[in-house]
This record gives C-alpha cells, structure tokens and sequence, in this order.
C-alpha cells in the first residue's frame, strides 16, 4: 500500500483510494465502513470503506476476507494483495487520522469526542464513493457506540441508501471483512514508517501494541516523555494514558480556557460575607486591555 | 513564581549592561497563549519548530495535544527586541569589584550617569542581553491572536509614551495586578532602566524561548537624546 502521501505530512487526515472500477458506477454496489487504531494511544486510526458489485460479493467472498483481528499480518496482507488484483471489481478508500488531528480535535474548546469523529469519517468515506460515482446502494457498517444512533444518523445523511450498523459486522459482512483488511493493513504499515515530525535522538521502536494497557506501551511513553512539550506528536495526547503520565513527569501547563475552578477550588460560602480587605489598585483600562504593568525587575 | 517576583520588585534597581546589546545576535521566539509553569531550558528547535505547518487558513502548530494557530508580529520601527537575563546576585558583586577596578571602561557611561549613587549589593542588579529579534512568532489558541491580540496593542505603547512626553515618567505608578488565568502570557510590563534606554517587558514561558535562552523578552527603546 502506498502511504507516501500520508509519511510526507501525518500531522492532519490523510485520505487514499484505489480507482474506482468501471463497473462500480454502473451496477448497484455494496459498501462496507470498519476502522482500525481506535483504542490504541499511538499512531493513527484509519477508517476504511471497502466495495463492490452486489453480482459480485460472492466473488469478494470466494477470496476469503475474514474479520481483519482473525487474521495474522501476513494473512492479512496477502488479501490486500488479492484484492488489489480484483480491482476490475473491488475499490477502496481510506481516511488515515492522524493522533495530532485526534489529540487536536478531542481536546479542543470545543470538545470533539472519538465517536462523533468516527462517524463523521465514517460518514464522510461513503460521501466520497457516490462523489466518485459509484452507485452505492447498501452500507454495512461495524459499529462505534451505540448501534441504533449511529444508524439513524448514518441513514439521515444518505436517505437512499440502505444503512445496516452491527456490531461485529467485520465478521458478519464479507465487505466489511474487506473494508476492516484494508483499514488494518493501513495502521500497522502507517505505524511501522512512522515519520517522527520531532527530531528525535534514538527513538525506542518496542512501543508494544500502542494500548494503553500493555506494559511495553506505558514503558514507551515514559521513556519518551519530554517535560515541556510532553510527547513527540505520534502519541494521542487526550488518552487518560498520556495524561496521567504527563501529569507525574511534565511540567504543569495552563491555558487561557483552564476554568478558574479547576485551578483555584470552589471558594467557600461564607467568603461572600467578608470583608475581603483592602482591593489592589488596578492599573488604567488602557493598560489592563494591553496587558501591561509596572515592574522594577525582571 | 510571581511571589518571588513581586518581593523583588521593592527590592532592586536594574543596570542594564549596554555592551551586551550590540552582541546580541537574531534568535527566532515564539509566544504561547499558555504559561508552562517552569522556567527552564527547552528543546524549540526539535520538537516545536518542525511541527509548524502552512496553512490555507495560516500558521498552525500543536502544543501539548492543543491546535494553535499564529501569525508573525514585527516590532514596531523604532523599537529593538531583546533576550534579556538577570546577573545573579555573585555576577553583581563580581561587577562591583570590576568598576572599581576599571575605570574609563564601558562601564564608566553608566557610572556617570547614575551620578554618586553608589550600588549596593542586594539591591543593585545588572541585565544583559543574550540574543535580539526583530519579529516573532503570537500563537493562540485554535484561532490567529489578530489585530486585537494584547501584545499588539503593547507594543503602541512606547510610541504613544513617547508622543505624549511621558518617557521621564517611568515607571507610571502603576500597581502590580494579579496574575489571572490565561491572561499571563500576555502580561507584559513597561519599566524604566536607570540607564539611557527605556524598555517593555513581554513576558513569556520557557517553552516560547529557544534552545538554552532564558525566558525574558525585553524590547528596549533608545530614548529621544
């Protein structure tokens, strides 16, 4: 798979695709949606759709995809191999997000949480198909969340569409197998090519699974932390993982948004009852909105 | 960190040590619309700098899983920005014995200037100069700071101070105010050197310095002679 694309800049959302067959925007097609790197802290997650002619799924399912967590690496990219070669009938398309989007965007002001960014991709993968023209007439989708939500929203966006949101559809539905191989081959190549955007001295490649419960991914990240800017951008900084960890070992930080609470406590009841003694003297609103005071050292 | 500042304030009359501004070679700076709360070396260059990309939209960079978005600023014409740190307290007596050791030395200009006042050692300190700039980088949180950013409206002051004669006045009697939340990084201060230069202090956090600069940004204005 090439990911030149994605290895030239992983700092934001990276989207791939095969051509898309003929004889996909002619027949109506199936289309399958599955993700891969939700749950890990590091490296991207990328969402995939996979697709195909309803006259020939049983073509798709001759080659034997299966549940991508089913199949060791090699199996899984020998059918990425194959699928390749059907591309006369097979088409695919990708969304490699990268842990700076993921860390950006659920820790913004406006918090953008992991399922609201998954069906959005998942949303926005299955709009880029009918964009290319392929005649998309069913969607089969392995869930995030809640199945019945994610459907109903799925089936907002696409009305003439027939939308089937499952858990476990990456074993139930062969081009949601396909579409979960694709997306799995994505994160494991993404991940070993990583491209450091720090210029990092020896950077430990044993990082484990990249879950936040292996020992080896933990033993990373602490070895890896750096105390000012906390971790090089290949770890997704809004795990309870990652932040627990900067909390112990990295200088503390405050934003301009941190509420007042989290940094000063509730004050007492009784405080509005005091007297609160003499106030400072502010300096002139011309100042104050500037930003600027008097000092006599540095 | 501010305690320790705000008990110094009574306490010193600041030197600035003029041959250390012609020195002073160009160093890239970035302002953060957040306070690292440690003053200390950080590596910019490798971990900052490489990460910044362009944008349709502008300037764009992460900081601790946050988007900023930035945009440079020049300083104003008129005015020279500085790096600038505080000798401690040994470099101050160190500075002593050389003054009266040397005379008709670089230092000779201050001594006039300051008249008979002789220094003293807790309370006499000397600023020096460890790199310049001319620009540097206002990054804020998720949206560009823009025309409305407070370190813009700062840098008016000096010419407006200067327009309206003020710059004998220095230091305006202004109070020190708290510190609020999110505010510090774009707290600056103006003061008056017991020098010929006039100066306005943009504060900042470490992890807007460079490599092993310390953490004061200090732009200084040549006085109208």
């Amino acid at each position: 798979m090439d990911l030149s694309e994605l290895e030239r800049d992983n700092t934001d959302r990276c989207r791939l695709s095969s051509p898309v067959p003929a004889v996909c925007r002619k027949e109506p097609c199936v289309l399958g949606v599955d993700e891969a790197g939700r749950g890990p802290v590091l490296g991207p997650m990328v969402y995939a759709i996979c697709y195909c002619p309803l006259s020939r799924l049983a073509d798709l399912e001759a080659l034997k995809v299966a549940d991508s967590k089913t199949l060791s690496e090699s199996e899984r990219d020998r059918l990425f191999v194959k699928m390749e070669e059907d591309k006369d009938f097979v088409g695919w398309a990708l969304d490699v997000l990268s842990p700076n989007l993921i860390s950006t965007s659920m820790l913004g002001r406006v918090k953008y949480n992991l399922n609201s960014l998954s069906h959005d991709t998942a949303a926005g993968l299955v709009q880029y198909a009918l964009d290319q023209g392929v005649k998309v007439t069913q969607v089969f989708v392995d869930t995030v969340g809640l199945p019945e939500k994610y459907q109903e929203r799925l089936q907002q966006c696409f009305p003439g569409i027939e939308v089937t949101v499952k858990a476990k559809a990456d074993a139930l539905y062969p081009v949601v197998s396909a579409a979960s191989i694709c997306a799995k081959v994505a994160r494991d190549q993404a991940v070993k090519n990583w491209q450091f955007v720090e210029k990092l001295q020896d950077v430990d490649a044993d990082y484990g699974s990249g879950y936040p419960n292996d020992p080896k991914t933990k033993a990373w990240l602490r070895k890896h932390v750096e105390p000012v800017f906390g971790f090089p951008q290949f770890v997704r900084f809004s795990w309870r993982t990652a932040q627990s960890i900067l909390e112990k070992e990295a200088e503390g930080v405050t934003w301009e948004d941190s509420s007042a609470e989290d940094q000063e406590g509730l004050g007492k009841i009784t405080s509005y009852f005091l007297s609160e003694g003499p106030r400072p003297r502010l300096p002139h609103r011309y100042f104050q909105e500037r930003g600027l005071e008097s000092a006599t050292t540095l | 960190m501010e305690s320790g500042d705000e008990e110094a304030t009574e306490k010193h009359r600041v030197h600035l040590r003029p041959a250390t501004l012609r020195d002073a070679a160009p160093v890239a700076l970035h302002l953060l619309p957040c306070e690292v709360l440690a003053n200390r070396p950080a590596p910019v260059e490798r971990f900052f700098v490489p990460a910044i990309r362009q944008r349709p939209a502008g300037l764009e960079v992460s900081f601790r899983g946050r988007i900023l978005r930035g945009e440079e600023v020049v300083v104003p014409p008129g005015l020279a920005g500085y790096v600038m740190v505080m000798d401690e307290k040994a470099e101050v007596l160190i500075g002593l014995e050389r003054k009266q050791e040397l005379k008709g030395s670089e230092d000779d200009e201050e001594e006039q200037q300051e008249g008979p006042e002789p220094l003293e050692r807790d309370f006499d300190r000397f600023i020096r100069a460890t790199a310049s700039f001319a620009r540097f980088h206002l990054w804020g949180l998720e949206t560009i700071p823009g025309p409305d950013a407070k370190v813009r409206g700062a840098l008016t002051w000096p010419t407006l101070a200067a327009a309206v004669g003020l710059p004998q006045m220095w230091p305006l009697p202004l109070d020190l105010s708290n510190p609020t939340a999110g505010d510090s990084c774009c707290r600056f201060t103006h003061r008056c050197l017991q020098t010929e230069t006039q100066s306005l202090r943009l504060k900042a956090t470490d992890a807007c310095t460079p490599i092993n600069q310390p953490c004061t940004l200090e732009l200084l204005i040549p006085s109208p002679q």
